[in-house]
């Protein structure tokens, strides 16, 4: 016959395996909610269609997962009483999303937004979900992360980690709270969400004619990886890489050259006019007319300089190899900004693949 | 100070454009949003036929929202009870939330009669209704907003497919057109333009007119023109006196073969009067038309950016470098031609209103005896308090043509000045959330009355007041026109520039009183150094300015005291300013004794302190290397002092070489004070006006550069003074030493090697001569 103390030792043990159980699937539920082990890319576009080349490139890939930029939060003024910050450029569905693909709605945040949401940071989040569910229904999309983009300094730090909190209070439990992590912002501590997204690109300033690189350059991103920041960063993390290109106009003036605008184009081979003078610089020897109708301006003049932005896949993987070594202990996706089809010609599949690969 | 006169007054704004930019450019800060400079008061646009608000309503929504509720208040006046205010009714139709309502009892309403009276159970039917309003209200409301994202089945789209049902089923007569004004709404919100002809022919079109009849032939009106009936929308548009959609539709256009008239606007207007010979639209029209009349009307791109409905397009042209409005005199003709008839037509009730518009016309046209004539019929005629009101102002303005400088004119000067200042004070709002132009308050029409003021004062009296020998009095009245909107409205919001501060660098707004501005505030001080009346008394004598500051301290009639309780006399402010003038009018004994009276902290609160100036040795050569003092306190009074001194030496030593020192330095810090110490005589800003506009902007000359005084007889006349003593000076030595000494701070190379070849400073020449640009001449 069992003594009673066996009984009960029983019973103990049945009730700490119990609560074991229960946390161990507590914890791969939050695992999988914040690392599902998957290649994912950004949509930043504002009507959401895919072409065969991309969906093709999403197959090839075994992309599955999409962090979608649902729309933007800006600063309005007296446009509409007692909205200080509304959204723009919502995203329009023309296509459905493929059946395979998880999305991720993404709201990019503009800072001024964000200093105007102060103190009404509750009231905000919101009608940030709200929008976001709204979308979803609409267009018949489930998700269980939702993504906050904010370029969040010290001034707006606070307000941000505070829409955060809220945001994440609207949350299910089967839902879970990101936000992108800009590499400025590595050396102050985290936002309150459950995981981020080391943004990799746009490191250097677009304004400056002398800047080498703006989308992506190795001498800009080591200096904040230093001291092996990453490996002791307090949120988990995937790192998010750049596949684009783009170019800088810009115009000289008395002492300097001035930002003028981005063009998307970069080949530039079929105009003599533009004369190479760097390793991706072009000067104008004369006017160049890019228009290709007469109702759409698209002209430089004599003098101005070109910038030709895009990174290689050597310099991505450099980077990457930087980050992988100090990211070894951690789990973590990589993930490309952004679909677009017209950029990736740039890119062999086994550059892409290589971008992708885990450690 | 000379303003020019009306005729001539035509608008400028190239060159305030240009003064502006050339000042921003050259001070290499740029402030974000204003303030602006004040206007050049003849600028000022000051015909009032009709309120802001009246303006804004029809600008934003083509229609007089007032008046709709007014007749919809007193309405549901007739159909509750004689003895519910109409504020409270307004309050309950068009103020409250619908939760609220849902709880008519509670505290946010206790004390409204109308809630009261809807709360009771047999008035049910009533509170139904506007229960189901208010909620369609709120809900179109919330969609409008740009947060709201529709989705198929979502609970707003559903709940309005339930309140229309309640509508539609409606068998009541109390309520039916109040019913039917909702389901009209909610078709228009979904396009649904034939469900609202339907409902018009059927059930509306029968029943008894009024407002909210009117209402919904406003909206069939719209449903009809969609179909592409126009004769039947102008019908209804007409009877529910919809003037914007007349106008939209172009309705006036058929009429055309038989108006006298040739001009648009005048046709337009002559349609609106024939149907609606009161309608508040005209005052509208009046306004802006003569108001382009006075100058053209600036702020046309500023209503296109706000989205407003219905813009007046200003033609302007140029003539040599100004831009003037480009309206043919047959516009202006017929518009006067109009008014006559609109004087004459029995019908009309806003006689009083046509009579100051012909009046003030007049006026501009330099026709004095037509303008007084109509004024005075105006001025008999009846006329509602917001005419009445205007038409004192002109009466106002044509009286400050006789300004003069009897006791008579003062008296009636104050009793004027008190009717406008009690104007003033009611009209400028504290609240700065309210006031979009709340930080433009220098320049743009925050408020009519201070915007008369400035105009009448600065623009009339004081340049009449000045002539007549009482400087006093002008200067007095001009810091009334224009500190007075501070004291009454005395918060800023003021904007740091965080581009150009390394201790700051955040950029930020800041709300404070206009007393800390002045005193805390690290950025420039706008106000106090670029504003009209310090244009005034900047540009008055040393003396006079002297006087006003006296007068300042002890007023001798009421007229001054009303003034100067009203007027920013800081004494540091006017003591610094007018220690100032002395040094430019090389009156150093009168300087020193102004500026001792200015406090430090005051002198370190300056914008020339501010931006680091006070920093360079006044008495030597400020040329290839900056020669810096150690410590600038009281560096105007020193000075000052200085020169003093220098001059007694001058006057009194007997030693010849003292004395030809005493002038060499004497000489140096005059001609500094007028070149690269510039801010010992000058502010260094302008107003952009005709007037200062010749003169250059003193910072950006170097120090050896007399350029850029040319226009400036102060400095002109120390120059030759400066030359002089410095001949004088070098004639006198007797020390060879000494003179080529002097000839070595004068930079006079040349000179002092030919002439003193054996001198210690030659010898100092020979061994820096590289450095000495080979020995070129310095321009004194």
């Amino acid at each position: 016959m069992k003594s009673k103390f066996t009984d009960i030792r029983i019973r103990l043990n049945l009730i700490i395996c119990l609560l074991s159980a229960i946390f161990l699937l507590s914890c791969s539920d939050y695992s999988s909610r914040t690392n599902d082990g998957c290649n994912s890319i950004y949509y930043w576009r504002t009507t959401f269609a895919l072409n065969d080349a991309e969906k093709e490139f999403l197959h090839k890939h075994d992309i599955t997962k999409m962090y979608v930029r649902f729309f933007d939060v800006s600063s309005q003024y007296g446009q509409h009483d007692n909205e200080k910050a509304a959204p723009e450029a919502t995203i329009r569905f023309v296509d459905s999303i493929p059946s395979d693909i998880k999305i991720v709605p993404t709201v990019y945040i503009t800072p001024g937004a964000m200093e105007d949401m102060q103190t009404r940071e509750n009231e905000y989040a919101d009608k940030i979900v709200k929008r976001i569910n709204a979308i979803c229904r609409q267009n018949r999309i489930h998700f269980n992360e939702i993504q906050l983009d904010c370029d969040w300094t010290k001034s707006t730090r606070i307000p941000f980690f505070r829409l955060c909190e809220a945001v994440k209070q609207h949350l299910d439990s089967t839902q879970c709270l990101s936000s992108t992590i800009r590499l400025h912002q590595l050396i102050q501590s985290p936002p309150p969400v459950d995981k981020g997204v080391l943004m990799v690109y746009n490191t250097g300033n677009l304004m400056e004619m002398t800047t080498d690189n703006s989308i992506f350059s190795y001498r800009d991103i080591e200096p904040y990886l230093r001291d092996n920041r990453l490996a002791d960063y307090q949120l988990p993390l995937d790192v998010a890489y750049p596949t684009y290109g783009w170019s800088v106009v810009y115009y000289p003036g008395q002492e300097k050259y001035y930002f003028d605008r981005i063009m998307r184009r970069t080949d530039f081979s079929s105009y003599p006019q533009l004369k190479k003078i760097g390793n991706n610089i072009y000067e104008a020897t004369s006017e160049v007319d890019f228009s290709n109708n007469a109702d759409y301006w698209d002209k430089i003049y004599e003098n101005y300089r070109v910038r030709v932005e895009r990174p290689t896949a050597k310099e991505i993987l450099k980077v990457k190899e930087l980050i992988d070594n100090q990211l070894k202990d951690k789990t973590h996706n990589n993930i490309l900004y952004h679909l677009d089809e017209t950029q990736f010609s740039h890119y062999s599949d086994n550059e892409i693949s290589k971008i992708y690969t885990r450690n | 100070m000379k303003h020019n006169s009306l005729i001539t007054q035509t608008t400028k704004y190239l060159k305030y454009i240009l003064a502006i930019s050339f000042a921003i450019v050259i001070c290499g800060r740029i402030d974000a949003c204003g303030p602006y400079y004040p206007d050049n008061p003849g600028y000022l646009k000051i015909f009032r036929s009709c309120s802001p608000e009246l303006e804004r309503q029809w600008q934003e929504g083509c229609r007089f929202q007032d008046y709709e509720k007014e007749q919809n208040c007193l309405l549901w006046q007739r159909i509750t009870s004689p003895s519910i205010p109409v504020d409270d009714i307004e309050k309950i139709v068009y103020s409250a939330r619908l939760s609220e309502l849902k709880d008519l009892t509670g505290e946010t309403l206790a004390d409204n009669t109308f809630a009261q009276w809807l709360s009771e159970p047999e008035h049910k039917e009533d509170l139904d209704y506007i229960l189901v309003a208010k909620e369609i209200e709120e809900i179109r409301e919330y969609m409008n907003n740009p947060w709201y994202y529709a989705y198929d089945g979502d609970e707003e789209h559903l709940r309005l497919d339930e309140l229309m049902n309640i509508c539609q089923v409606y068998a009541g007569k109390r309520h039916a057109a109040r019913y039917a004004l909702q389901m009209v709404r909610l078709y228009f919100a979904t396009g649904d333009f034939k469900s609202c002809r339907e409902l018009w022919e059927t059930s509306i079109s029968g029943m008894k007119q009024d407002i909210v009849t009117d209402m919904i032939a406003s909206y069939a009106g719209g449903a009809y023109v969609r179909d592409g009936n126009r004769e039947k929308a102008i019908e209804l548009f007409t009877r529910s006196q919809d003037i914007g959609s007349l106008i939209s539709l172009k309705a006036w256009n058929d009429m055309e073969v038989e108006s006298e008239y040739t001009d648009k606007r005048v046709m337009e207007l002559e349609y609106v009067f024939n149907r609606f010979p009161n309608s508040p639209l005209l005052s509208i029209k009046l306004q802006e038309y003569v108001r382009n009349r006075e100058s053209f009307v600036s702020n046309f791109d500023e209503w296109k950016n706000r989205d407003f409905h219905d813009p007046v397009p200003v033609k302007y042209k140029w003539i040599n470098d100004s831009v003037v409005a480009d309206d043919k005199r047959d516009f202006y003709n017929e518009l006067m031609l109009f008014a006559r008839k609109a004087i004459s037509a029995r019908e009309c009730h806003q006689k009083a209103m046509w009579q100051y518009a012909l009046g003030y016309l007049y006026y501009l046209d330099g026709n004095l005896r037509e303008a007084q004539a109509y004024l005075k019929q105006a001025e008999h005629s009846d006329a509602t308090p917001f005419i009445r009101e205007s038409i004192r102002a002109f009466r106002f303005l044509m009286d400050a043509r006789n300004a003069n400088n009897s006791h008579a004119y003062h008296s009636k000067l104050l009793r004027d000045l008190k009717w406008l200042d009690e104007h003033m004070k009611n009209d400028a709002t504290l609240n700065h959330n309210t006031n979009w132009q709340y930080d433009n308050k220098m320049n743009w029409p925050v408020c009519y009355w201070q915007d008369m003021a400035r105009r009448v004062l600065l623009g009339d009296v004081c340049p009449r007041m000045e002539k007549a020998g009482n400087t006093t009095l002008a200067l007095q009245l001009a810091n009334y026109a224009t500190n007075r909107i501070f004291q009454i409205s005395p918060l800023y919001e003021a904007y740091h520039y965080g581009w150009y501060d390394k201790d700051d660098p955040e950029s930020y707004t800041v709300v404070l009183p206009f007393e800390e501005y002045r005193e805390t505030w690290s950025d420039r001080n706008y106000f106090d150094f670029q504003s009209q009346f310090f244009e005034w008394i900047y540009g008055s004598k040393a003396d006079e300015a002297a006087k006003y500051a006296e007068r300042i301290v002890k007023p001798t009639s009421d007229l001054e005291r009303f003034l100067n309780e009203r007027s920013y006399v800081e004494a540091d402010y006017i003591n610094e300013i007018v220690g100032t003038l002395y040094l430019r009018e090389m009156n150093y004994e009168k300087a020193s004794e102004w500026l001792a009276k200015v406090s430090e902290d005051y002198q370190s609160r300056t914008n020339i302190a501010k931006e680091g100036y006070f920093n360079l040795d006044p008495f030597r050569y400020q040329y290839n290397q900056e020669q810096l003092i150690s410590d600038s306190s009281d560096y105007k009074l020193r000075f000052a002092q200085e020169m003093v001194r220098l001059e007694n030496l001058i006057n009194s030593d007997a030693e010849v070489n003292r004395k030809a020192d005493a002038k060499i330095r004497y000489a140096i810090g005059l001609r500094n004070s007028f070149v690269i110490c510039w801010y010992l005589t000058q502010y260094g800003y302008n107003l952009g006006y005709e007037s200062d506009y010749k003169n250059n902007y003193w910072p950006s000359y170097s120090s050896i550069d007399r350029k850029g005084f040319k226009g400036n007889d102060f400095a002109q006349n120390a120059y030759k003074k400066v030359d002089a003593l410095m001949e004088e000076a070098i004639e006198e030595f007797t020390d060879p030493e000494k003179a080529a000494q002097a000839q070595l701070e004068m930079m006079n190379y040349a000179t002092l090697m030919v002439q003193y070849p054996t001198t210690k400073a030659a010898e100092y020449i020979r061994t820096r001569c590289d450095n000495y640009y080979d020995y070129a001449l310095q321009c004194r």
